[in-house]
């Protein structure tokens, strides 16, 4: 049991500081992945991948079948049945780019809720976990700096959010081309995707910054997730009690981005252009009103999760600074 | 020699509170003990010095980086050892180990020989496969240094290393550290266990109220006094107490089966061995005096106190 | 009279063994208790403090049965191991309660707690918030509950850890004088010089098991089959070491340092008359002579070493 031998000395090379944040993201997943309902969540997140492509492939199906006159009597009584016109949505071929991005959006709504969950499961414990363990003059002591350490534990968190959302969008699009043909030219494609990668990581950072500021908050992990699940449902009931109390133009503005949610789908919404996609699909009006989310002006969300953003980092990176120089004495 | 350490008139204040007041201290490689009642400032030394907190004035180096600048150089040639626990839950001992040396800024390939080339050396067989909160606190003692180790650092700061170990722990612990002052390593070891200090360190730093009250060399605090000196004997007390005044052989004090006695001159001690021998109460042992290093510590925070 | 008797006293959690048959008496005075971690130091304490049924066997404290004894328990101090407390009432508001919850009433009680924090000395911080006292602080707070009700015997679980050297030393000095007033003290601690430095009345433990009780020098002279070893530093070790090598009963002898002779011997006694002899016969040079193993460290050693190798 006793170490036998001697002392030996090392006569390797300590590498820069691009090393080691991977390690902390590496430790970081590996601790959070051991939670068996992460990994059922993560799973479930596959789901998006299985609708969008089944609606893409659907949509194709409906379109090659549009262009056969022998179905208008069909489409006729799927009129008088359902009040769907399925000529005009099987016309909608030239339109595939602004249906691919309807459904998209439609799956934001709920991969924004798999993350909430996800971020409510992951996050707390990042920070929080560390300072009740104590484990942070182990950090501190180490030739890291404050803003490697963040990044490492944000690189953690923003990981899973990009699995329940960047992952599967990223994958339907690509399995959804593979399997209708795409959306016709590259440059198409790629500016979808690319709007894409833009929305979901932008929920990564604003997520992500979030979470950790109130993990660094406090040392117990339950109360974090009770704040963070706070934060994310109030402001959407205070958000509906405004939409009633007030007159609709007065919510076009600050007051109409009190909730997070709306916020995300609003800027989503402009991010990927979809008022000009429905005026081009020349749908009625009442259509577009309920698909579109409430008609905010984009400028205030924009505004309002900058702010958030930048002052929930600020104010983490002083507490984690302040948590380095009283290390010694936790 | 070039020092490990130096500091120079180093002040902490927390608000109205004056943690360090001016502290000028240098250090020579080897393994120093660091002294001190609850509140000296010890460990407040050990975070500014590990360029964990900002001092309030005052300059300081370590392996010749400053303090103030050249923080993380320091922190790639040191390792700390805390004494809390400081575990990350859900890792295993060797985990650990390599998740330390690659914050370190090990490789992955590097962290993970030298981990298993640690563990080995502090005795941590296969329960480093163990999720590390199992432990025993010996072995979570061992694992902090461990981690402390795993990037081979120059000088090591121990935060109370024997802290409410077991005394077979201590022991280990204790062998380790000597092992590693052989090694080369210096080693600042703040402790209140008298004793363990007195056995591994060669010299010792005794702090108080934020200021340097003393600093010594152990060897020097332990040199046996050449005329008194601790007699066992059986029989008795008082025979044996004449038979030593007729050798002029001053007794200070007597308790059962134990003497203090003050030899005439040094190396007069047969004449002890001869006056129990007179007296028929055989000798059971003969020790000099030597000061421990609790009586150099209380004297030094008297001092103090009574300025 | 004895203080504390276990009679064939076990206990167990589920299949962890905590004290296995165990049948000793404690008698009155300062009590050292001693052994590795696990070895069911605590367990033996919560026995007797009331807080454990016994699974087999009986123990009785004061002569008393312990278990929902409230008249005993009222006479015995406790101060247990580890951070046992609400850390925002301040210190006096915890010895109070506790004092109260002894027994004493109002006034009794807030001067008991008061006495109680003087001796302790935390005079200065008892107004203060548990939360913000320092470990060796907590410590003293945590043996001023056990005093106040100024109990007949205490039952102190490492009274001492975590207590810088200054409040060690009070609190040792403390404890003296509680003896010496006739108080019976149990007391465990890993730190084996003190324990050694306040009493040489020994109960060592490990693996559940009683391996040696009594006073420390009866408890050495009868270790059998561990040689003792005396240690001689003289001028000329080797010398000492050739005549030392006639004598029968000496079963070893080893030259540590250029001026050190470690002699193993099964017959102590007789070797330092014999050292005695030989040093003024042949007039040597000789400055310490030291049994190298029979202080508290050496023996719980060998006692628990051999104990784990069955």
């Amino acid at each position: 049991m006793n170490g036998s031998h001697r002392y030996e000395r090392w006569s390797g090379r300590l590498g820069g500081r691009r090393w080691v944040w991977p390690a902390i993201v590496r430790v970081g997943v590996r601790l959070a992945s051991k939670r068996a309902s992460t990994r059922l969540i993560l799973l479930a997140s596959t789901g998006f991948v299985v609708a969008s492509c089944a609606i893409f492939y659907i949509l194709s199906i409906l379109e090659a079948l549009g262009n056969r006159p022998e179905f208008n009597e069909l489409y006729g009584v799927v009129q008088v049945l359902l009040g769907v016109d399925l000529r005009g949505l099987a016309r909608m071929g030239e339109h595939r780019e602004a249906l691919w991005r309807m459904v998209f959006m439609i799956m934001l709504k709920g991969q924004l809720a798999c993350a909430m969950v996800v971020i409510a499961q992951v996050g707390p414990g990042l920070i929080a976990n560390d300072l009740r363990s104590r484990a942070l003059p182990i950090y501190f002591s180490k030739p890291i700096t404050p803003l490697t350490y963040l990044l490492g534990k944000w690189a953690v968190v923003a990981a899973f959010i990009g699995t329940v959302t960047l992952l599967p969008n990223l994958a339907s699009l690509m399995l959804g081309t593979l399997m209708t043909g795409g959306l016709g030219s590259w440059g198409q494609t790629l500016g979808l995707a690319w709007d894409l990668v833009v929305l979901d990581v932008g929920i990564m950072i604003v997520g992500g910054a979030v979470i950790l500021t109130l993990s660094a908050a406090n040392a117990d992990r339950r109360y974090v997730t009770v704040g963070w699940l706070a934060l994310c449902l109030l402001p959407m009931v205070a958000q509906g009690v405004l939409d009633d109390a007030l007159p609709s133009k007065s919510t076009q503005g600050f007051l109409g981005s009190v909730s997070p949610y709306r916020d995300v789908t609003v800027l989503a919404d402009w991010l990927f252009d979809m008022e000009a996609a429905y005026e081009g699909m020349a749908l009625p009006s009442g259509a577009a009103k309920s698909v579109l989310s409430h008609s905010v002006d984009p400028v205030y969300p924009a505004v309002v999760l900058a702010a958030v953003t930048l002052f929930a980092a600020m104010l983490c990176y002083r507490r984690v600074m302040r948590m380095s120089r009283a290390a010694a004495t936790l | 020699m070039t020092e490990i350490l130096h500091c120079r008139d180093l002040v902490k204040q927390y608000g109205s509170i004056t943690a360090l007041k001016g502290i000028t201290l240098s250090i020579e490689p080897g393994v120093v003990g660091l002294l001190g009642p609850n509140g000296a400032g010890k460990s407040t030394l050990i975070s500014v010095l590990l360029g964990q907190v900002p001092a309030t004035s005052g300059r300081a180096r370590v392996l010749g980086f400053s303090i103030r600048r050249q923080r993380r150089q320091i922190r790639r040639r040191i390792g700390f050892v805390p004494e809390n626990d400081c575990l990350i839950p859900g890792l295993s001992g060797a985990g650990y180990v390599h998740y330390a040396g690659r914050l370190a800024g090990m490789s992955h390939a590097d962290a993970m020989q030298r981990a298993h080339e640690v563990l080995d050396y502090v005795g941590l067989g296969e329960a480093r496969y163990r999720p590390a909160e199992q432990y025993s606190s010996g072995m979570k003692q061992r694992l902090k240094l461990a981690q402390a180790l795993v990037h081979d650092p120059d000088v090591l700061f121990l935060d109370e290393p024997t802290n409410g170990m077991d005394p077979e722990g201590r022991q280990l612990m204790l062998s380790l550290i000597t092992d590693l002052g052989r090694a080369g390593i210096s080693l600042l070891i703040s402790s209140h266990l008298l004793p363990d200090v007195e056995r591994v360190c060669q010299r010792v730093v005794i702090m108080g109220n934020g200021e340097v009250l003393a600093t010594g060399d152990i060897e020097q605090l332990r040199r046996p006094h050449p005329t008194l000196y601790t007699v066992n004997f059986e029989g008795s007390g008082e025979a044996l107490r004449q038979s030593l005044a007729k050798r002029r052989v001053a007794v200070q004090s007597q308790a059962e089966r134990v003497v203090t006695v003050e030899l005439p001159a040094p190396e007069t001690q047969t004449l002890i061995l001869e006056a129990a021998r007179e007296a028929g109460a055989p000798i059971r042992g003969l020790h000099p005096r030597r000061s421990s290093l609790e009586e150099a510590f209380m004297a030094a925070i008297q001092g103090q106190q009574n300025r | 009279m004895a203080v504390i008797e276990l009679d064939g006293l076990s206990k167990w959690y589920g299949e962890v063994i905590g004290l296995n048959n165990v049948t000793v008496s404690v008698g009155g005075g300062i009590t050292g208790l001693v052994g590795p971690n696990g070895a069911g130091k605590s367990t033996l304490m919560k026995l007797a403090t009331g807080q454990l049924h016994p699974s087999a066997g009986t123990i009785r404290v004061l002569g008393r049965r312990v278990w929902d004894n409230p008249s005993v328990l009222s006479q015995i101090g406790y101060c247990p191991e580890g951070d046992v407390f609400w850390p925002e009432i301040t210190g006096r508001r915890f010895v109070q309660f506790l004092a109260r919850l002894s027994g004493l009433a109002g006034a009794a009680a807030r001067s008991a707690a008061r006495e109680a924090i003087e001796q302790t000395g935390m005079t200065e911080h008892m107004d203060r918030p548990i939360r913000g006292y320092s470990k060796g602080m907590r410590q003293r707070i945590k043996i001023a509950q056990a005093l106040a009700p100024r109990p007949r015997l205490l039952i102190l679980d490492e009274p001492l850890a975590g207590t810088d050297p200054v409040a060690r030393h009070e609190l040792t000095e403390l404890f003296r004088r509680l003896a010496a007033d006739g108080v019976d003290i149990l007391i465990s601690s890993h730190i084996l010089h003190e324990v050694e430095a306040l009493t040489q009345q020994m109960l060592m433990i490990a693996h559940g098991r009683i391996v040696a009780e009594g006073e420390l020098r009866t408890v050495r002279r009868h270790m059998q089959g561990r040689p003792h070893a005396i240690r001689v530093v003289a001028d000329d070790p080797r010398r000492l070491a050739a005549e030392l090598s006639q004598i029968e009963s000496v079963t070893g002898l080893r030259i540590t340092e250029p001026d050190t002779l470690i002699i193993e011997t099964t017959l102590p006694e007789q070797i330092y008359d014999c050292l005695g002899e030989l040093i003024l016969h042949d007039q040597m040079k000789v400055r310490e002579i030291a049994a190298a193993d029979a202080g508290l460290e050496a023996v719980y050693d060998y006692l628990t070493r051999g104990s784990a190798l069955g």
